[in-house]
């Protein structure tokens, strides 16, 4: 195939939006550089404004402040039909009244296009979409899976500059969701549209984006790469919010000698490296905390869960403090035992313990310095 | 299983209950009166004729021993009332969805505030009983030189029909999927044309509808019609009927008009029942 590529960089300036007199803004003075043909997924909880970020793009809600450009262009105040987006939305992505050709058609039509022209397309489209034998059946016809490849198809018909997808996804099962993610994946790959895809499941931003913006209460947390993300997460929230299992999150304190301390002193680390600060809180993810019998240890086997070829554990103390830690299932331990855990410091992250921000700590090098 | 049967037999006796009037009537109007009059009562005429509809759409016709007869003396009145309704039903219908459609939708889709306020108040309107605005309506047509006309009665039965299709309106633009217009705008529609080329044929089925309750409660009203058009010359088919009845004494002729008179509003909903039933009346 040979889509008529078109890669517009995105630019959103310093853009805030308010609905009607509410006290908290959607959208609170939001940066946002859009590469041409980049997949950016929108990642955050709900409410943190990402469907209005999508409405602002599109040109469906208008902003109180701010700049909004597309390549050169300063598209303001320039209404949806004249923008060149497509929109998949998160519900009714097609005309429940109109079969599925006409429904893909639509805009097409809107730009008077010439009739053969039209028909190219939606072969072009239904082809890659595998949905040319349901063109003259009305959404309410065909499969929710159907439905998605369609709303895509049409999205995809009108060469956008820009697509929009807002959970695009979530009506589907996690089995589908999964094979259509990386559907779109390819799709990203071949069309090179630049796409901003919104998405509430860390693991579906990601897997697919080149890059991933986290918004949380109309702010934007942090704009990275996925690994990025996951390696150098801003904030402890951040390095919970993308972690995929629960993220330990361990209030330390100074002892002397260098060692930390926490859980009232059940547990006592010591880190390779320089200075630290006399607070923090330490930040190591399941998979970096490793766990091994110790008769000795405070800490116990609360749960076990096998997750495919990994086994999740829960442990605790009797004072009730856990921590979670995920190891391979060569040797599968059982509830109750005694364990140790250790800290993989190459992996371990440091957070102020008052603003959650991350500290530029690194364990196993010598140390750089909070305020 | 047995819920089902308890509905079907619910449903039946209200089959019975609206349907046998009816047919009582249309099975009156087949008979002559001197059959209807006769001591032996019963319910199929032995010597079915049309013969009161003939005379009351001005042609002669023997009677049922086949003494001649002529038209019947109310005929016009029957067919000027059943005229006059159609013009009055026909205006007010489309009155009334040029006002309430757009009304009905800005309710059901934009936000605004004190929308619910407003519904309920247009809602509330519908509580009225027509008699008590029938004297501020009467003083003011009168002034006007309303009273006695059908534009007076176009009016007056708009403040009936467009209260009630905004009400049933707003239920049913509500009911559309909540991004239709966004979608429609990001493929190129401007707000107007969102609503013309997408919102209208999305709910072709609830807008037919409502011009089918538009133009029943028109034809079926009678209160207004009284009131302001009896004895004139736009008199619709309602009080014509009443005076018919109230002066004659054979009630075959008034059965024969009274069937005239079903047959439009059967003849419309008939028409679009196929829309009709496609529709969701939940909620209403
Ligand atoms: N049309 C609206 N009118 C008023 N407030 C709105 C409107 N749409 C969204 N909001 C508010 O703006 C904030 C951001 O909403 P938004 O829909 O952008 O969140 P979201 O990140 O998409 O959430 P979700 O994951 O639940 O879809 C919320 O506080 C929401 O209540
Ligand atoms: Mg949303």
């Amino acid at each position: 195939m040979e889509p008529e590529v078109l890669q517009v960089g995105i630019s959103v300036e310093s853009v805030t939006k308010r609905y009607g007199k509410a006290p908290r803004a959607a959208l609170d003075d939001v940066d946002l550089e859009i590469r041409p043909g980049e997949l950016l997924a929108v990642l955050g909880p709900s409410g943190g404004g990402k469907s209005t970020l999508l409405n602002v793009l599109a040109g469906l809600e208008p902003v109180n402040s701010g700049r909004l450009r597309f390549g050169d262009e300063d598209v303001t105040d320039i209404p949806a039909e004249r923008r060149n987006v497509a929109v998949v939305f998160q519900s009714s992505m097609l005309y429940p009244h109109l079969s599925l050709r006409k429904s893909i058609a639509f805009a097409l039509t809107m730009q008077k296009l010439p009739a053969e022209e039209i028909q190219r397309r939606i072969d072009e489209v239904a082809g890659w979409q595998r949905i040319d034998h349901l063109l003259d059946r009305k959404p309410h016809e065909v499969s929710g899976g159907e439905r998605q490849r369609s709303a895509v198809a049409k999205a995809l018909v009108s060469h956008p500059a820009l697509l929009l997808m807002d959970e695009p996804f979530s009506a589907v099962d996690a089995q589908l969701r999964r094979q259509m993610r990386t559907e779109l994946a390819k799709l990203h790959r071949q069309f090179g549209t630049t796409t901003v895809f919104v998405t509430h499941d860390q693991e579906e931003a990601m897997s697919i984006a080149d890059r991933v913006a986290v918004m949380r209460a109309g702010k934007l947390v942090q704009v990275a790469d996925p690994l990025t993300l996951y390696r150098r997460p801003a904030s402890a929230w951040l390095a919970d919010f993308v972690s995929v299992q629960p993220f330990n999150l361990i209030p330390v304190e100074h002892q002397d000698g260098g060692a930390l301390s926490a859980f009232g002193g059940s547990l006592v680390l010591k880190p390779p490296g320089g200075p630290l600060p006399q607070r923090l809180d330490l930040g190591v993810r399941p998979e970096h905390l490793r766990i091994t019998r110790s008769e000795s240890s405070a800490f116990r086997i609360l749960t076990r869960e096998i997750i495919g070829g990994q086994v999740k554990y829960t442990i605790t103390t009797d004072r009730g403090d856990e921590l979670v830690a995920v190891r391979s299932d060569d040797e599968v331990l059982d509830a109750d035992t005694p364990v140790d855990p250790a800290v993989d410091w190459a992996h371990a992250l440091a957070f102020d313990p008052d603003s959650g921000d991350r500290l530029d700590v690194r364990f196993n090098e010598v140390v750089a310095s909070v305020s | 299983m047995r819920r089902k049967v308890l509905i079907h037999i619910l449903a039946l006796i209200a089959l019975i209950w609206t349907v046998v009037p009816i047919v009582w009537i249309v099975l009156i109007s087949l008979m002559y009166h001197h059959e209807f009059a006769s001591a032996d009562i019963h319910l199929f005429p032995h010597q079915p004729t049309l013969a009161n509809y003939v005379r009351l759409l001005g042609g002669a016709a023997p009677d049922w021993n086949g003494t001649a007869q002529g038209p019947n003396a109310y005929g016009p009145l029957i067919r000027e009332g059943l005229l006059n309704s159609a013009q009055v039903a026909v205006w007010v219908t489309v009155l009334s969805m040029i006002v309430a459609v757009p009304a009905a939708y800005a309710l059901s889709r934009v936000q605004m505030r004190f929308r619910q306020a407003g519904l309920l108040t247009i809602v509330a309107t519908r509580s009225i009983p027509p008699v008590a605005t029938t004297i501020p309506f009467f003083a003011l047509y009168q002034g006007l030189g309303l009273s006695g006309t059908k534009t007076g009665l176009v009016i007056a039965h708009m403040t009936i029909t467009v209260p009630l299709l905004v009400w049933i309106g707003t239920s049913f633009f509500g009911g559309l999927p909540p991004g239709l217009e966004r979608m429609a705008r990001v493929d190129g529609c401007s707000r107007w044309r969102a609503f013309a080329r997408v919102v209208v044929p999305a709910s072709r089925h609830s807008m037919t509808a409502m011009a089918v309750i538009a133009f029943i409660t028109s034809w079926d009203e009678f209160t207004f019609a009284l009131i302001f058009n009896t004895g004139t010359p736009a008199q619709t088919f309602p009080p014509a009927l009443s005076s018919m009845f109230f002066q004659v004494s054979v009630p075959t002729d008034v059965a024969s008009a009274t069937v005239l008179g079903l047959i439009p509003p059967l003849l419309v909903a008939g028409l679009f029942q196929r829309y009709i039933r496609k529709v969701n009346l939940v909620g209403l």
